[in-house]
């Protein structure tokens, strides 16, 4: 009982720190494929922390609808947070089918991100949402294929649950199927993330970019809960990713697994280029082959 | 169909269709069920028989289109709900016949959706893919129910009939939002929109909410019924039984693409006219009545009422999907969907807690300023420079250019320097062309053949009658020699009293069932019809002979309907694909 309520502690904290911190890893990581130094590892939290303090300017072609979206979408993935599995096998809350809910959570915070793009009427922010919303559609239908995977691997539809000890059990027989699984997420990961190679987020112009073309206009403490809310996506995304593809290791180690993965992360984004925007659903369609796959897996080895 | 069931049940009440139908075997089981799901199916809406929707829904005025979307369509999926409740014994692969269907007209809606340039007609499209979850979902459930998995039943059918009902809600209010929009612009071209938000704001609010609700996003109520709809495919697929974990896997992709397209869509829809600037300064919007505000919020506040305490939807859906043979270990499955609704809720309170927060901030610091939006340097930006509802959608509209087949004219200017270029992307319903107008024109074809026989001599016509009376005797004296009789033979001696009184209940039970589709469905409803049969039964055996006469009457409006459907499709969809002048320049 008394780890329980420390795990959720634990989670609580760092949903709330961590996630800059991930971000730092990748300049760090791209700072050292480069041979520079780089930003401090402070540095995200020091930006957060400015444009908090900022005042706002706001566009005249904007509505409630523009200042409503970084909140609804922060909202959206701090509820979605709750969900998840982060240090320990159980999330802070959860029942039967809460995978759906988080899918649809990430799904509110998109939204409220692309019509707060739209709202400023600029050409360039319209283009941004009209490649989120292309590549979060075709990233939908992998996100789902890779839980009932695991839905069928372990006979669990609740997050916790399917993520857990159940899993770990049956890894032996299942351990094709789940590193299939996890290279699924790890590309609906970098989508969903406006990553390397889907977007480049440190592109200096604004024809080539997904996510930060859609937040240009922001500014102050909205700037703030957007970058946050970005952040926050990749630590859920790869929470659940991490234990996927290493359910027998002990706790401590998948939260030390985390800024791993985020510079795992770097290293694409040092060693790749951004594909064309045309080649983008051909890997999502290859991550849906992936997911697929894995299901069929598991489906045929009957492994419970 | 219903000429069948009906000589099979010897009555045109629910009460004897039902009681009849338990007796039917398996192959006319399944007959009756293909035949109800390409009737019901056409009234639907489902592809490809779809084709009629589109065109018919989006010209009448916004609470007219509102009440069709929201409920006519449903009572096509009442008429299979009905046939599938009826029909205990159906195959497990009729269940993932529906389901596929239901896939593809759902992903069919929602791209056509898409691709749509006017507001009423995404919506209408949009109501097609509901249809198609619908199906799907019905689909499932009997997959459910053919393997005895009784938590797949009450999942996959609980889902359906919460998704009629929670379309009925947010599509009414699309669809009053959106007429109110045409109502004020005088147009529904959606590049030709924008700003709107300023000039309507509670229309606008009112629309986001709908938009919130039919892209199930919490916490409104459309996850409600997707949600339940999304459990029973994935226990369908845990199932490790071959046909059905296949089909459930192909629906759950299908399904997640269609959210995924669905929140393209109505970003679209949404965005495009409200946000922004104005596109087209001809267009001078005039802000709507209240009256008209109070009607749609009636339906927004149902829309987060469900959405925030789902619970209220399981009695009566327990009492209407238990009342099978199945349903016993429901409650505890759908136990979890009050937490749907409690994250709802913590949404709600998390955006409040934030935005409060915001503002505290906010109001410790040097007034917020205001500016152009950034437009990257230009210092010249016009509202033409925005991104219409045809950018938004492109880039998916080409990633699936093999079903859309989207025409593009005009296109880039080559001249060094351009004075103007224009690009428009047409997107027309392919099965009309594809698989409507090929099947047409193949019956023309054949129809030509007998045209000889046509030559205006009686003599002739006489002669067919007779063979095709004699066909008819053949066929049922084989019928009699082998099982029970088909059509019951007993003369009709009419008692004019009775036989006029039957239609009239008839007509009764279907307007109170498709008032309250949960309700007439209801084990508590069926006994009492069925004790109201039996009661009559004694007084009423020569009313039901009369009833041989019925069958004719039922299949002459069902075919009057179809040819209604086909005629208005033509007719309304004339501006584009030209119904009569395009079957003659098709013409080999």
């Amino acid at each position: 009982m008394i780890a329980r309520v420390l795990h959720i502690l634990l989670d609580l904290a760092l949903i709330v720190a961590l996630p800059p911190m991930l971000i730092a890893v990748i300049w760090k990581v791209k700072a050292w494929f480069g041979g520079r130094d780089g930003p401090g590892w402070m540095q995200p939290y020091r930006d957060l922390r400015k444009l908090w303090n900022k005042s706002a300017v706001y566009s005249r072609t904007t509505t409630w609808v523009f200042r409503a979206g970084p909140v609804v979408n922060l909202a959206a993935l701090g509820t979605a947070a709750l969900l998840v599995p982060i240090s320990g096998t159980a999330a802070v809350a959860g029942f039967p089918g809460d995978l759906i809910v988080v899918a649809y959570l990430l799904a509110l915070g998109k939204m409220a991100t692309v019509l707060a793009a739209l709202d400023t009427g600029s050409s360039f922010e319209g283009m941004g949402a009209a490649r989120e919303i292309t590549f979060g559609a075709m990233a939908e239908p992998t996100l789902f294929v890779a839980l009932a995977a695991l839905a069928i691997a372990t006979g669990q539809l609740r997050l916790g649950a399917m993520l857990g000890p159940v899993l770990a059990a049956a890894w032996p027989g299942m351990m094709p199927a789940s590193l299939l699984i996890a290279a699924a997420l790890f590309i609906v990961m970098l989508t969903e993330c406006s990553r390397i190679p889907v977007d480049d987020p440190t592109t200096h112009l604004e024809l080539t970019m997904v996510h930060e073309v859609m937040v240009l206009d922001h500014g102050g403490p909205e700037l703030a809960m957007a970058t946050f809310a970005a952040a926050l996506k990749l630590l859920l995304l790869g929470s659940i990713l991490l234990h996927v593809a290493m359910p027998l290791a002990p706790w401590p180690m998948k939260v030390v697994a985390l800024p791993l993965l985020a510079a795992v992360v770097g290293v694409v984004e040092s060693t790749m280029a951004r594909l064309r925007l045309y080649r983008v659903p051909l890997l999502l369609g290859s991550a849906l082959v992936l997911a697929g796959l894995a299901a069929l897996l598991v489906t045929m080895g009957g492994k419970a | 169909m219903n000429g069948i069931h009906i000589g099979l049940a010897g009555g045109t009440s629910f009460g004897a269709l039902a009681a009849s139908a338990g007796g039917v075997s398996g192959g006319m089981a399944v007959a009756l069920f293909l035949l109800a799901a390409a009737g019901f199916g056409t009234k639907a809406g489902l592809a490809p028989m779809h084709v009629w929707l589109p065109a018919a829904h989006p010209v009448a005025p916004g609470p007219v289109s509102a009440l069709m979307s929201g409920i006519v369509i449903k009572t096509g999926i009442f008429g299979l709900l009905r046939v599938i409740f009826w029909l205990p014994g159906l195959p497990a692969w009729c269940g993932a016949a529906l389901l596929a269907v239901g896939a593809i007209t759902g992903l069919w809606g929602i791209l056509q959706a898409l691709g749509q340039g006017n507001l009423k007609r995404l919506l209408a499209y949009s109501s097609v893919e509901n249809i198609g979850i619908i199906a799907l979902a019905i689909g499932v459930a009997m997959i459910g129910r053919a393997n005895g998995n009784d938590l797949l039943w009450t999942l996959g059918m609980a889902g359906a009939l919460a998704h009629v009902l929670n379309h009925g809600l947010f599509k009414g209010l699309l669809f009053l939002s959106g007429g109110a929009v045409v109502h004020a612009t005088g147009t529904g071209d959606l590049d030709r929109l924008g700003g709107l938000a300023k000039v309507m704001p509670h229309n606008a609010a009112m629309f986001l909410a709908a938009t919130v609700a039919i892209c199930a996003l919490p916490p409104m109520n459309g996850l409600v019924g997707e949600w339940m709809i999304y459990q029973a495919l994935f226990g369908a697929a845990m199932m490790k039984n071959g046909l059905s974990a296949a089909a459930a896997m192909a629906g759950l992709a299908a399904l997640a693409l269609i959210g995924g397209l669905a929140l393209a869509t109505f970003t679209k829809a949404f965005g495009i006219p409200f946000l922004g600037e104005k596109r087209d300064a001809t267009i001078h919007a005039h802000p709507i009545d209240k009256s008209m505000i109070g009607g749609m919020a009636i339906l927004a506040v149902a829309c987060l009422g469900i959405g925030l305490a789902p619970a209220v939807l399981i009695p009566p859906l327990m009492r209407t999907v238990g009342s099978a043979a199945f349903g016993q270990s429901a409650p505890g499955a759908m136990g979890s969907l009050v937490w749907v609704g409690i994250v709802g809720a913590a949404v709600i309170a998390a955006t409040t807690g934030l935005w409060i927060w915001r503002r505290r901030v906010a109001a410790n610091r040097p007034p917020a300023t205001t500016g152009p939006t950034w437009g990257c340097g230009f210092v010249a930006p016009t509202p033409r420079m925005q991104y219409t509802g045809t950018g938004l959608a492109d880039s998916l509209v080409e990633t699936f250019a093999a079903a859309l087949r989207p025409r593009r004219r005009g296109g880039v200017p080559a001249e060094l320097f351009p004075r103007s270029g224009a690009l428009a992307v047409d997107i027309t319903d392919g099965m009309l062309d594809r698989v409507h107008a090929p099947a047409f024109f193949a019956v023309r074809r054949a129809a030509r053949r007998l045209r000889p026989m046509a030559r205006g001599k009686v003599q002739v016509y006489l002669l067919c009658l007779a063979g095709t009376l004699l066909a008819v005797f053949v066929v049922e004296a084989g019928m009699e020699w082998g099982e029970a009789p088909l059509i019951e033979k007993t003369i009709p001696t009419i008692e004019e009293g009775t036989g006029a009184r039957r239609p009239r209940d008839v007509g009764r039970e279907m307007g109170a069932a498709s008032e309250g589709a949960l309700e007439a469905d209801a084990g508590a409803g069926r006994p009492r019809d069925v004790g109201r049969e039996a009661g009559a039964v004694g007084e009423e055996t020569l009313a039901r002979d009369a009833e041989a006469r019925r069958p004719r009457d039922v299949e002459r409006e069902a075919g009057a309907a179809g040819e209604g459907t086909l005629t208005r499709d033509g007719g309304a969809g004339g501006s584009r694909h030209g119904g009569e002048m395009r079957e003659e320049g098709m013409q080999p």
